[in-house]
């Protein structure tokens, strides 16, 4: 089901994205609005069946990252002209952000552009980076949106603006369609086997994620990993080890362009929304503990989790590649 | 549980046979229940409608994201007398308030916009479902339950080309809505399976340790 905004219906990029899922039912709104913050919404039950709605954003075009988002530039910034995620992580501070769990795909990629040009003339002198998976995956839903494809052209005529994109899909065909560009990363959530399969709802596996970094790796394309969140079992570091273990061996540490990692962790407010959603979640009933702001595992734990992951870390990658402790939200 | 709110006798008669729904007497409008499903007969009209859900509602218990299903008859400028069509979009046209239920279930019927009036006439915007009561229905239920779990589906039976007229007796209202009640019952098991889920989310709520 399509929920379209009148004003963009007859967007060039409306009509592409409709020829692309011809069987589905549209249904014409005023706002994109009306129908993603529309009250008494269920989260938990959208996400079994989520609709898509297609509209325009005015505003929040372009936003400040928060702190812990950057890879050593001044000038950071985050952009969503998706909102959600196809995928259903269990620990995503995703999980009930918005009232809805529809996707609401914003078609006015050119509004976008524009801001971001207003920022680098803001700072005609430095590199400026520009994030876009804080609110959606930023290659899951490429199939349909041609996000990516559309981003990366308007990337590849400005070497001083970086392009972050993160993804825990193997969809790599856009970028390995055309010459690889020095300003785009494409980092790879990379979780161990096992927890991804009991919490990383709808991902690709682990070896197709490492098989597409490769490939882009393989066609001169910056690749980063990010192991966020690190994630707490009762055998974690079986896991970790054996992931790490996997991901050098498929991946070049050389060639990598950064590597992060962070225990988990979740604002309060977000914490209290998953908690409403899934209670029974190991997010909610396991080893967590809460702060005034912040719900993250035990002290005793993350320490454990976190030192260990950074030594195993370290000990392959190269100097100034690893960021520890990232917290994108 | 589900909860059926229609507005005649005709229209219930086919729900009251597939749940094997019996009476409970003595309240405001007429009530059947098997103790799982609940049926409220409202009379026409969005008023009549919002009164017996909310009736409905406390009568079958006042328990919170239940799931409701509103049948009934509508017309339409051009669909054939007989087609089933679920609302996607209600509008009342007397507050122009727009509601945009979240269809969760496979549905095999179509879908369309439903605009409730306050008085049928025979003039159709073209596209558009038109009725009396689904405005109310709305208006009173997303009080008690998620916007996933309220659902109204229409069976035209009124168009440009023909009309029921005279032949619309209750016998035809029954067969109407007998006639869909196959794929009501397929949508009837999906919503009670989400309104499960739903009161869960709620059990989640009452441990305590609230924002």
């Amino acid at each position: 089901m399509i929920y379209i905004q009148e004003e963009i219906a007859d967007h060039e990029r409306t009509h592409q994205i409709l020829s692309r899922l011809p069987d589905a039912e549209r249904i014409p709104c005023e706002d994109w609005r009306e129908v993603f913050q529309r009250p008494g919404q269920n989260f938990r039950l959208q996400k079994r069946r989520p609709s898509l709605i297609l509209g325009r954003m005015e505003d929040k075009l372009v936003e400040a990252a928060p702190p812990g988002l950057s890879f050593g530039a001044r000038r950071n910034y985050v952009f969503a002209p998706m909102l959600n995620c196809i995928y259903d992580c269990s620990y995503c501070y995703l999980q009930g952000r918005f009232p809805s769990a529809a996707y609401v795909l914003f078609v006015n990629f050119e509004d976008f552009m524009e801001v971001m040009d207003d920022r680098l003339a803001e700072s005609p002198d430095e590199d400026v980076w520009f994030f876009s998976g804080i609110d959606c995956d930023s290659l899951a839903f490429e199939p349909v949106s041609r996000m990516a494809q559309s981003f990366l052209s308007f990337f590849a005529e400005r070497p001083r603006a970086f392009l972050e994109l993160r993804t825990k899909s193997a969809q790599v065909r856009p970028l390995l369609s055309r010459e690889p560009m020095d300003n785009c990363v494409t980092a790879f959530s990379v979780t161990p086997e096992d927890m991804s399969r009991r919490w990383e709802g709808q991902t690709p596996a682990m070896e197709s994620r490492l098989a597409a970094a490769r490939r882009l790796q393989e066609a001169g394309w910056p690749v980063g990993l990010r192991f966020e969140p690190l994630l707490w079992s009762e055998d974690w570091e079986k896991q970790y080890d054996a992931l790490f273990n996997r991901v050098f061996e498929v991946l070049d540490p050389e060639a990598l362009h950064s590597v992060s990692c962070g225990v988990f962790r979740l604002p309060l407010n977000n914490w209290n929304r998953l908690k409403r959603l899934y209670p029974e979640s190991p997010f909610v009933r396991g080893p967590v503990e809460k702060d005034a702001d912040v719900v993250t595992y035990r002290e005793d734990l993350a320490a454990e989790l976190r030192g260990h992951c950074v030594e195993q870390l370290r000990e392959r990658l190269p100097e100034g590649v690893l960021y520890e402790d990232a917290h994108t939200i | 549980m589900i909860h059926f709110v229609v507005s005649s006798a005709a229209a219930a008669r086919p729900v009251i046979d597939r749940y094997g729904l019996e009476e409970r007497g003595g309240g405001a409008f007429p009530l059947y229940s098997n103790g799982e499903t609940s049926l409220a007969v409202s009379g026409p009209g969005k008023m009549a409608t919002a009164a017996a859900a909310g009736w409905l509602f406390q009568a079958a218990g006042g328990v919170v994201d239940g799931a409701w299903f509103h049948l009934g008859l509508a017309g339409h400028a051009e669909t054939d007398i007989g087609t089933g069509l679920l609302a996607h979009k209600v509008i009342d046209r007397g507050s122009g308030h727009a509601w945009y239920p979240a269809i969760m279930m496979e549905h095999p019927a179509p879908s369309g916009v439903v605009m409730t009036v306050d008085q049928m006439d025979l003039e159709y915007d073209e596209g558009l479902l038109f009725d009396l009561d689904a405005s109310g229905f709305y208006a009173a239920t997303e009080r008690f339950a998620s916007i996933e779990l309220i659902h109204a589906y229409r069976i035209v039976a009124d168009n440009h080309g023909a009309t029921l007229g005279d032949n619309f007796s209750e016998d035809v209202v029954e067969d109407l809505v007998a006639s869909k009640m196959g794929v009501v019952d397929s949508w009837v098991e999906e919503l009670r399976e989400l309104s499960a889920v739903a009161r869960e989310g709620l059990e989640g709520d009452a441990t305590g340790d609230g924002e």
